[in-house]
């Protein structure tokens, strides 16, 4: 009678989403496959389709709401028959596995309780002297799990003192874990003098995906940044002569389109900046395919949505693509599928009035190219002559462990000799 | 009524060996703390009327006994009397008074406050100390109000009173037992257990016929059989008539006499004593005084509950001695007085004490501590016991006072010891080796390595050591 629709998985290992809106509400008829809800998991929204005709009967997940993988969002009546278990109103259902969660909360923590440093409890005794288990009170330390050194299994001050030391093996982490988190895990609280002045909020979840992939990126790969300028008056004048046509089909051709074949051709060259590390099995792992990415600024969050084979599609195509991308990164519409399985990133903060800059790598990318402005600038050109060039800002950001200094600076010399004349981009694109 | 409130850091209510323990301890860790006690002297029932005085009463039985008959080791007296009231007056002046003197002292060096007054609870942060004594009626404006940040509830016990046996000047209970003037002529005395065997044992001493009436089929019934057959014969040997399975019935005062009447087997019999001592047992002092003004929860036994640093139900709320589960004795009030003055002063103090060692200070004396034989099957532990006999100890032999044993139990596999009997001469105070022993769960090995001094009472202990670790060496 009542179809209870489950968060389903949505890929990448995102076990939970927010609610971002309800597109059904209860009492309205539905059919298969029409969109029901928004889920905003880390980067991306996704919509939900119906695997069921009928009425919603209950809506139990709020717009706002975090969600995990399994969890309840509504309940629509499909007319089929009662089972058991669908029986259950969808609210009690996820109450009851609320308090069962609780319970099972409780049981732990009383079990805990029991297995904890000695008590009172006569029969909780383990083998050591008055003063020893005093000590592994003081110290915190559950002689359960200490491993005893003295003759016949009695338990020393010194064992005590080892296993706080943390040189006990497996059992000293196992109970250190739960008291306090690796110190690589603490964490700081913010502290001010001031907090008055200051106003709090808390992270997005888009925020927070930024801030763990920006952290891991920066962990893992040792970045390194080669700044450089390529002069571009040929590459404006193509773009010029090309401008009005391309808006002819509707298209938006900006500088992007040349720069993302431009670094088609230098990662066909240098096949180390389409690459990942694979640490677990340290493997490089090159890719046989060039989706490039562009990172995208929208006042809800940076998103790096990919156009796929760019060198397989012409520069009207990736300039359609490109807006198409943003234009959905912006509307907070992209899928998960378009942020995945990038090759390298290109980051323009030049469209915005800046220069050289040191991106961090979309990891587990290799390499990100920073776009910055083209400014006049005086320039020497190849008869030796002084003259105002437009000069194109470029910062190229390689994960060293994969990309050495030399091969950096020569993948630039090829994208700065494909960018000052695009003729070349025919040739190499 | 708020503008009669003291406010005060600890507050004992009690001063017995539990209170007057804890308030030291919090002391020394930086408390300020106040005693509240209801009567006129410190100490409790262990220093006034208990442990302390009976052990003075037994002491003066012993010597008279010695005095009379001491023919085997050649001595001989013109016959031996006893001026009771000098007994009295050197008990209560020169130990009973020296005692809760020193207590006093004590409280005093540590800056103690102590209050005379009976204290009354009127919540969880609060009580009233109403001056000692009998009250026509109580109104809540009365007395000192004092409003406390921590409470150790050190109450005590107090002797059960049975049916038919009003306590008058005939019928006694314990304290009118160690407060007699005069030796009694007969002595029946109800509850054979250690305060009435250790009191049979000493009016023996002391000249009286004492009869026991005991409700269950042995006297002493926490100490196990082959203990205490040994200090039945002797108590039979100084005269005492031992009557067990005997219930109780009522008791008739006469005056200058009591009428007892117990049954055995639906039988009733009627003996005549100059005075009739209960001793049946003690209720712990959890009534009376406001308690149930505080969430403070008891057990089903009407016991106080608490975790292992004596914490009851309510955070700032402790208690420790005989009001909380486990022995009634002063030594394990003692432990935990020290150990609720340490968990308020934040320390991580636990009553995780293995074993509380008992005594009874018969002839000869009784001890225990940790698991006997029949506990340990009891608990499904596979033991080992060993047992050596004070016949084959020098020492004991040379103080003809060859009776008794000391038994040790160990765990089977690991030798762990894990308790210890000993019926003999100074078993009270050997039983403290074998405490130290099993708290710090020793090895019959440990003691079989330790050197014992010859020739002293304590060398049955090492002995019983090398019987557990397969090599006796003189039996």
């Amino acid at each position: 009678m009542a179809y209870k629709f489950k968060l389903p998985e949505l890929g990448e290992g995102m076990a939970e989403g927010e609610i971002a809106s309800w597109l059904v509400k209860e009492g309205d008829t539905v059919k298969e496959d029409d969109s029901l809800v928004e889920i905003q998991n880390d980067k991306s929204v996704e919509e939900l389709p119906s695997p069921v005709a009928g009425t919603v009967k209950q809506i139990v997940a709020q717009e706002g709401d975090t969600v995990e993988i399994g969890d309840t969002l509504i309940v629509i009546d499909d007319g089929s028959p009662d089972t058991g278990d669908d029986d259950q109103p969808a609210k009690d259902d996820k109450e009851a596995e609320k308090s069962d969660s609780d319970k099972t909360t409780e049981s732990a923590s009383k079990e805990e309780a029991t297995a904890g440093p000695a008590t009172g409890s006569a029969d909780a005794h383990y083998l050591a002297m008055p003063s020893v288990r005093q000590y592994a009170r003081d110290k915190g330390v559950d002689l359960a799990k200490v491993t005893p050194s003295g003759k016949h299994g009695q338990i020393t001050k010194a064992d005590v003192d080892s296993f706080d030391g943390s040189a006990a093996p497996q059992a000293a982490t196992q109970s250190a874990a739960p008291a306090a988190p690796a110190s690589t895990n603490t964490i700081t609280p913010y502290k001010s003098a001031t907090p008055e002045l200051e106003t709090r909020e808390k992270m997005s979840m888009t925020r927070k995906a930024i801030a763990k992939a920006m952290l891991n990126s920066k962990h893992t790969a040792p970045h390194v940044t080669s700044f450089d300028d390529v002069e571009v008056s040929a590459l404006m004048a193509n773009r010029k002569k090309y401008k009005a046509i391309a808006a002819d089909k509707g298209i938006h051709l900006t500088f992007l389109p040349y720069i993302v074949k431009a670094l088609v051709a230098v990662m066909k060259e240098y096949p180390e900046l389409n690459a990942s590390i694979d640490d677990s099995t340290e493997e490089i792992v090159y890719k046989h395919y060039y989706n490039v990415g562009i990172a995208t600024n929208t006042e809800h969050g940076l998103y790096v949505p990919n156009v796929k084979n760019v060198d397989s599609k012409g520069m009207f195509e990736i300039a359609k693509e490109i807006t198409e991308n943003s234009q959905a990164a912006y509307d907070n519409k992209l899928s998960m599928d378009k942020m995945s399985g990038g090759s390298i990133t290109i980051s323009n903060v030049g469209s915005i009035g800046g220069g050289w800059f040191t991106p961090v790598i979309n990891y587990p990318e290799v390499a990100i190219l920073g776009v910055g402005k083209i400014a006049k600038e005086p320039y020497v050109d190849e008869d030796g002559n002084i003259q105002v060039g437009n000069m194109l800002k470029l910062s190229l950001s390689y994960d060293h462990r994969l990309i050495d200094g030399a091969l950096a600076q020569n993948a630039l010399n090829l994208l700065k000799k494909l960018l000052h004349d695009p003729d070349m981009l025919l040739m190499e694109g | 009524m708020a503008e009669n409130v003291i406010e005060k850091d600890t507050v004992i209510i009690g001063s017995g060996p539990g209170g007057y323990v804890a308030a030291i301890r919090a002391s020394e860790l930086g408390q300020d703390v106040t005693i509240i006690e209801k009567s006129d002297t410190v100490g409790g029932v262990c220093l006034n009327v208990g442990c302390v005085p009976s052990k003075a009463l037994i002491t003066a039985g012993h010597r008279l006994q010695q005095a009379k008959d001491s023919s085997t080791y050649g001595i001989t007296t013109s016959d031996a009397t006893i001026d009771f009231t000098k007994t009295q007056a050197w008990k209560d002046e020169k130990v009973v008074a020296r005692m809760t003197g020193g207590v006093q002292m004590l409280l005093k060096k540590h800056h103690v406050e102590l209050i005379n007054g009976e204290a009354y609870l009127d919540s969880d942060t609060q009580l009233r100390v109403m001056p000692s004594g009998p009250r026509q009626f109580m109104d809540n404006g009365g007395g000192q109000t004092i409003k406390f940040k921590h409470l150790i509830l050190a109450t005590g016990s107090r002797p059960i009173e049975i049916r038919g046996f009003k306590f008058d000047d005939r019928v006694i209970d314990s304290t009118g037992g160690l407060n007699l003037k005069e030796v009694p002529k007969e002595f029946v005395i109800i509850g054979g257990g250690y305060v009435g065997t250790e009191l049979a044992g000493a009016y023996a001493d002391l000249g009286s016929h004492v009869t026991i009436l005991e409700g269950s089929p042995n006297i002493i019934p926490n100490f196990e059989k082959d203990m205490v057959s040994i200090v039945k014969k002797n108590l039979e040997k100084k005269g005492v008539t031992i009557i067990t399975n005997a219930m109780a019935k009522k008791s008739e005062n006469k005056g200058d006499s009591v009428e007892v009447t117990y049954e055995v087997d639906g039988k009733p019999t009627t003996i005549s004593a100059d005075y009739c001592m209960v001793t049946v047992g003690r209720r712990p002092n959890t009534d009376n005084f406001g308690l149930e003004m505080t969430n403070v929860k008891l057990t089903e036994k009407g016991l106080v509950e608490v975790d292992e640093q004596g914490k009851t139900s309510v955070d700032n709320i402790y208690a420790i001695g005989d009001i909380t589960p486990g022995p009634a004795l002063a030594h394990k009030a003692f432990f935990e007085a020290k150990t609720a003055a340490g968990a308020i002063s934040g320390k991580h103090t636990a009553n995780d004490y293995i074993g509380v060692p008992a005594v009874c200070f018969t002839d000869p004396e009784l001890a225990s501590v940790g698991l006997t034989e029949k506990d340990a099957k009891d608990k499904g532990i596979d033991v080992k016991v060993a047992k050596f006999p004070f016949a084959g100890n020098a020492r004991a032999v040379s103080l003809d006072a060859a009776e008794g044993f000391v038994k040790l139990i160990a765990q089977k596999d690991t030798g762990t010891l894990l308790g210890g009997q000993i019926v003999g001469p100074g078993a009270s105070d050997l039983i403290s080796e074998l405490s130290v022993a099993v708290n710090c769960q020793l090895n019959a090995e440990d003691i079989a390595l330790t050197i014992h001094p010859h020739p002293t009472l304590g060398e049955p202990i090492q002995e019983a050591a090398d019987i557990l670790i397969g090599y006796p060496t003189h039996i």
